[in-house]
């Protein structure tokens, strides 16, 4: 009896794993090593092309989430399959949330002077991350499946609906954070900036599609292996 | 100061620690993600069932 089946992309992706590590270290090079510092912040810029990747992939993610979660609500057959990818995707936007905030306080430190202001993105950053932490807390504190499946997608959504606030706190609220530099007209970062910035933002998605495909391949199976044993339990 | 540095610490901290912070913590999630998977797929084997698929 098999009660796991092997997600055939993940072996599709997993072969894009390698050439998106070299693409991924040759973006790094570029922004370490190749393009010059910035006039204002000297050197210490050089963590955009960490940092932007990682926040985006956490955007990606967490509205990936919750995409997920709806087309579940919506397609009762297709229920238990999402509830894995959404877990997933919450998983990896967790986890780049987390990342997005580190490097974050890391740039702010030489840029700001502090390693945390109570600015806006910042804030909203940090909320979204919580969100996510309250996911899996609600997941593990649900004995009930269906419940705990429905609970979660729920979070999920709501996980999703901050998503546009962090982006356009900067916008809407006076903020230390920058504006976003690349989506308007007569922007002041080079071509040379916003090229790197897209080959890492390009191999970091492409890895975290990897590490996605990982992580619901690992939710699935230790669901299987639940049920299993609750069905072991039952007889 | 000289401009590339940041109190006594140089850029070089910062920039380093930031992009260790996202190798370290993505090459962990990913072992640990294998380790689960064996570990799971493991003991399903253990409970009878097939893994031909797993």
């Amino acid at each position: 009896m098999s009660l796991v089946h092997r997600d055939k992309s993940f072996s599709l992706w997993s072969k894009l794993l390698l050439p998106a590590v070299i693409v991924q270290l040759i973006g790094w090079y570029l922004g370490l090593f190749w393009i010059g510092a910035d006039k204002d912040q000297g050197d210490v810029f050089r963590i955009m092309f960490v940092h932007v990747p990682v926040a985006w992939c956490a955007f990606l993610w967490i509205l990936c989430a919750a995409v997920f979660a709806i087309l579940g609500f919506m397609k009762k057959s297709l229920f238990e399959k999402m509830d894995h990818s959404a877990h997933a995707a919450i998983d990896l936007g967790t986890v780049f949330a987390a990342l997005a905030l580190a490097t974050g306080s890391i740039w702010g430190r030489p840029t700001w002077g502090v390693w945390w202001d109570w600015d806006p993105r910042l804030t909203t950053t940090l909320v979204m991350f919580l969100i996510c932490c309250a996911y899996h807390v609600l997941r593990s504190f649900t004995p009930d499946v269906q419940a705990r499946r429905n609970a979660g997608q729920i979070v999920a959504i709501l996980a999703a609906v901050n998503v546009p606030v962090v982006y356009f706190s900067v916008n809407i609220w006076r903020s230390l954070h920058q504006p976003q530099t690349f989506v308007r007209k007569g922007s002041s970062a080079s071509s040379d900036i916003a090229t790197i910035l897209l080959v890492n933002t390009v191999a970091m998605v492409i890895l975290s599609v990897v590490l996605f495909k990982l992580r619901r391949t690992v939710v699935a199976t230790e669901e299987a292996l639940d049920a299993a044993r609750e069905g072991k339990q039952q007889i | 100061m000289n401009s590339s540095e940041f109190g006594n610490v140089s850029w070089v901290y910062y920039v380093v620690g930031a992009y260790a912070v996202v190798v370290l913590s993505l090459a962990a999630m990913t072992l640990s993600s294998l380790r689960r998977f064996r570990i799971a797929r493991r003991a399903l084997k253990e409970e009878g069932f097939s893994d031909d698929k797993v």
